[in-house]
């Protein structure tokens, strides 16, 4: 690692004295996050030994010609709360050096990449979550052809960051990609209203096999292919359809009970749009997909792949914390559907401004394995059969939500927000009060109101209702904007419904924040309750906290 | 288009002959670490036991006393741990391991008035280690207490043990539950301990931890010297911490390939044969699981062996 960075240095060093014309570009950013908690045994928060506690991270790109480089320098003195407990100390987090032309693409040390939609390869970071596979070793993409596109990487994942230092996985990854838009490559397509791009992926894993009792296979790959379709009619708007089926061979681990069998992913998205309208219409079909460089791993440790969630984001408080749903790598077969319509300007129903409505459906069912006729203990260690679209009556996630956004004047606008959420805590685990489904109503009422070009107040009265777990919540917020430069924001989450009367307890944050060009510094003071954080299906358990938050973001 | 059929080929070739599919999953001839002959009749008859669910909701403290037969502040300090023991049972075990910071010295080694050797290579090497790590510890008495880092020390005078065991019982912050099973064979002295570490914790890194397994004397009658500088020839040595069976001062890390597939857990299993020198039926194990980067131990079980 030294070797690298002294080497990242030197030639960054001797580019800028060399070209004393071109010294090349830097550009970069930073963030680093400060907690001083307080000990609040209502909640479960407690005041950590040392008090206060800081994450910090500065990313700096080099470009220089062709050249390109880049090192990420992160601390954790210690880590703020909901961060994996291994990351501790300062030092260099990221580091790579590269070249690119318009034929060939290189980049050595550390590097992010994604395969088609992930569900056979994605090296990405969240960092919000503590979340970063990183890959670390050689990435390769070449162009040889306008609509061609080759890549290959291999490498070691990022495991986690100790002592200043990373740490990588054991197993080594290494995959191939491949992706055409016959468009470019098949001339009577060139000018055609249809859009057509293929890809197919390899990715492979070596871990060696230390088992006394399985025959571990110590290569284990996944492979598969994807298609994309476009259609556009100037007038018609856009159809769209793509699929990515990927296939991955025996690959007994911790996550599916050490057993041989196969794994599949399919994922599929029909997409309609035009000017005032847009449809999307989305399944998932995954068994057995977890896939990692160290077969021991769990929670979110080393994973290759990402599995994509067929559910909508939610960003409301209520709706967004205290239920979300996490992917379950085990296996799903999920459905959505997403409509977005804005009801045109001047209509009676549309009003001056138009009125967008917002229509969104999905669920998620465990799917089905049959078993008869299997039996895991025999030499083959194979389970089940695990078919496409096979789904079991067991319901993991259920979510139908309506939206109806307003502009009634240039200052007053209103958004009113309806979601039933459906959840099996028994499988998404979300709280430890409740068994089975959870069935909960949310309601939201935003509005927005424009004193003049500077000053704007918003505010949200939000509802959440059910007869689980900590029953019903409310969720006022205050929002104040001096443009460009302030905002302040006061918010309280009241659990008015928990059947235990003593915890029937408010959580208020009040916050502030200064912006100034490519700054942006937060002060929060207030409480947090314990709870599921989660990025795109990914989550992480963040534990409750009272206390002070100073947050400060750069970029440059 | 050659060129990219040529680029694509490498790249497909370079990947592709990463794919082992394996027909058979379980070796064909299962090989063990065990001593088979330790069992007395045919290995293939040897029932391995099958754990159930581990309902213990406790964490339990082990007291390490390093200790010398000729140091003379070293008998109150064994008095003090064999106490904390009496009055915490099942909860609070001791290890009496002789050995100084540098391993074999002033106090434990032997002579005309102390002829017992009480030291053990494994012994010697942890205290060897914590010598010069960790804090360090300037010599005998002194000891740990679940190897609980205070005041930047994981050795401690005897006089904080109270303390600790009590602060340590009262959190009874259980990361890691332990539960095993002995099988002790008198013909052949052979003993197969089977062992199920259970990580609560789900941010311990399990390939982190270690599991270190004590062959501990109940106790023996013989020299010390006392606090008066006076020799005792029938001073009671209690716990003495004789060696690790499977000669591991620091243990056996955890890796994938100890999960049972069955609960999920990690599960370890040792073969020993009981020095001829010692009566059965006055020795025991501790069984005990640490965190390899801070030393704490998380867990600790005692485990008769008749």
């Amino acid at each position: 690692m030294r070797k690298l960075t002294l080497a990242i240095a030197c030639t960054c060093a001797a580019l800028a004295g060399k070209a004393q014309l071109s010294p090349g570009n830097f550009s970069g950013n930073m963030e680093s996050t400060f907690q001083y908690l307080n000990t609040d045994s209502v909640i479960g928060a407690y005041q950590p030994d040392s008090k206060a506690l800081v994450n910090s991270y500065m990313n700096v790109f080099y470009t220089q010609g062709n050249f390109k480089a880049g090192v990420r320098f992160e601390s954790y003195l210690p880590r703020i709360q909901g961060y994996p407990n291994r990351f501790d100390g300062t030092g260099i987090g990221m580091r790579y050096v590269g070249y690119a032309n318009d034929f060939v693409d290189v980049t050595v040390g550390n590097f992010y990449e994604q395969f088609g939609s992930g569900i056979m390869f994605r090296a990405y970071e969240a960092r919000a979550l503590g979340y970063d596979n990183a890959m670390d070793g050689l990435r390769l993409i070449l162009h040889p052809l306008k609509g061609i596109t080759l890549k290959g990487v291999y490498g070691r994942q990022r495991f986690s960051f100790q002592e200043g230092r990373q740490v990588f996985g054991q197993g080594i990854v290494r995959g191939a990609d491949a992706q055409f838009r016959l468009n470019d490559l098949i001339e009577p397509l060139a000018d055609s209203k249809v859009s057509v791009t293929i890809g197919g992926s390899l990715v492979s894993k070596y871990e060696p096999d230390q088992s006394d009792l399985y025959n571990l296979p110590e290569n284990v790959a996944v492979y598969g292919g994807r298609l994309d379709v476009r259609y556009t009619e100037k007038e018609l708007g856009q159809l769209g359809f793509n699929g990515e089926y990927a296939y991955k061979i025996n690959d007994p681990s911790l996550d599916n009970g050490f057993i041989y069998n196969s794994g599949h992913a399919l994922v599929m998205n029909g997409t309609y749009t035009r000017k005032g309208l847009g449809v999307l219409v989305s399944a998932k079909s995954t068994d057995n997909m977890s896939f990692r460089s160290e077969r021991g791993r769990d929670l979110q440790d080393l994973l290759i792949n990402f599995l994509p969630p067929t559910n909508k984001t939610h960003t409301y408080n209520l709706v967004a914390t205290l239920y979300p749903y996490a992917t379950q790598l085990s296996g799903e077969v999920s459905f959505q559907t997403d409509i977005l319509y804005t009801i045109p300007r001047g209509s009676k129903l549309g009003g001056k401004y138009g009125t967008t409505l917002n229509g969104n459906f999905s669920t998620t069912y465990r799917p089905m394995r049959h078993t008869r006729g299997y039996n895991v203990e025999d030499p083959s260690r194979i389970a089940y059969q695990g078919r496409i679209f096979d789904l079991s009556d067991s319901l993991y996630w259920r979510d139908i939500n309506f939206t109806i956004t307003r502009k009634f004047n240039p200052k007053f606008n209103a958004i009113l927000a309806y979601y039933n959420i459906s959840i099996n805590n028994n499988v998404a685990k979300v709280t430890n009060d409740a068994s089975g489904i959870i069935n909960a109503h949310i309601g939201v009422l935003e509005l927005g109101y424009k004193f003049n070009r500077k000053h704007a107040l918003r505010g949200e009265i939000q509802g959440l209702f059910t007869d689980k777990d900590k029953g019903d919540w409310t969720t006022l917020l205050l929002e104040y904007t001096i443009s460009p430069h302030w905002f302040f924001s006061v918010m309280d989450q009241y659990n008015y419904g928990n059947p235990k009367r003593d915890l029937r307890l408010h959580y208020l944050i009040g916050s502030f924040g200064y912006i100034h060009e490519s700054t942006r510094i937060m002060v929060l003071y207030g409480r947090q309750r314990a709870g599921l954080f989660c990025v795109g299906g990914v989550c992480r358990f963040v534990p409750a906290s009272n206390g002070l938050t100073i947050s400060f973001t750069q970029s440059f | 288009m050659k060129r990219v059929i040529y680029i694509a080929s490498l790249i497909a070739v370079s990947a592709f002959y990463s794919c082992d599919k394996v027909e058979q999953a379980y070796q064909q001839n299962f090989s063990t670490d065990l001593d088979t002959t330790l069992y007395p009749g045919n290995w293939s008859d040897y029932s391995f036991p099958t754990f159930t669910q581990n309902t213990n909701t406790n964490r339990n403290m082990l007291i390490e006393d390093f200790t010398g037969h000729k140091c003379t502040f070293c008998p109150a300090a064994a008095d003090l741990a064999h106490q904390l023991k009496q009055n915490n049972p099942g909860r609070v075990f001791v290890a009496s391991i002789h050995s100084g910071p540098l391993g074999m010295g002033d106090f434990q080694t032997t002579e005309t008035d102390y002829p017992e050797d009480f030291t053990n290579p494994e012994g010697l090497e942890i205290g060897t280690y914590f010598g010069t790590n960790d804090g360090g510890f300037s010599g005998n008495p002194r000891g740990p207490v679940s190897r609980i880092t205070l005041n930047g020390n994981i050795f401690q005078s005897p006089g904080a043990w109270t303390n600790m065991v009590n602060d340590g019982l009262a959190q009874n912050d259980l990361k890691v539950n332990l539960q095993s099973v002995a099988n002790y064979y008198e013909q052949t002295r052979g003993l197969y301990l089977h062992t199920e570490i259970d990580v609560l914790d789900a941010s311990l890194d399990p390939t982190n931890l270690a599991q270190v397994v004590y062959f501990i004397q109940d106790s023996l009658v013989g020299d010390q010297k006392m606090g008066d500088n006076s020799h005792n020839p029938s001073y009671i040595h209690r716990d003495i911490m004789r060696g690790c069976i499977d000669d591991r001062a620091f243990g056996r890390t955890l890796s994938s390939g100890d999960i049972n597939v069955t609960t999920g857990n990690y599960q370890l299993d040792y073969s020993y044969k009981i020095p001829d020198e010692y009566n059965v039926a006055n020795t025991h194990l501790l069984i005990y699981v640490f965190d390899k980067s801070t030393m704490e131990i998380y867990q600790v079980i005692e485990q008769e062996i008749e």
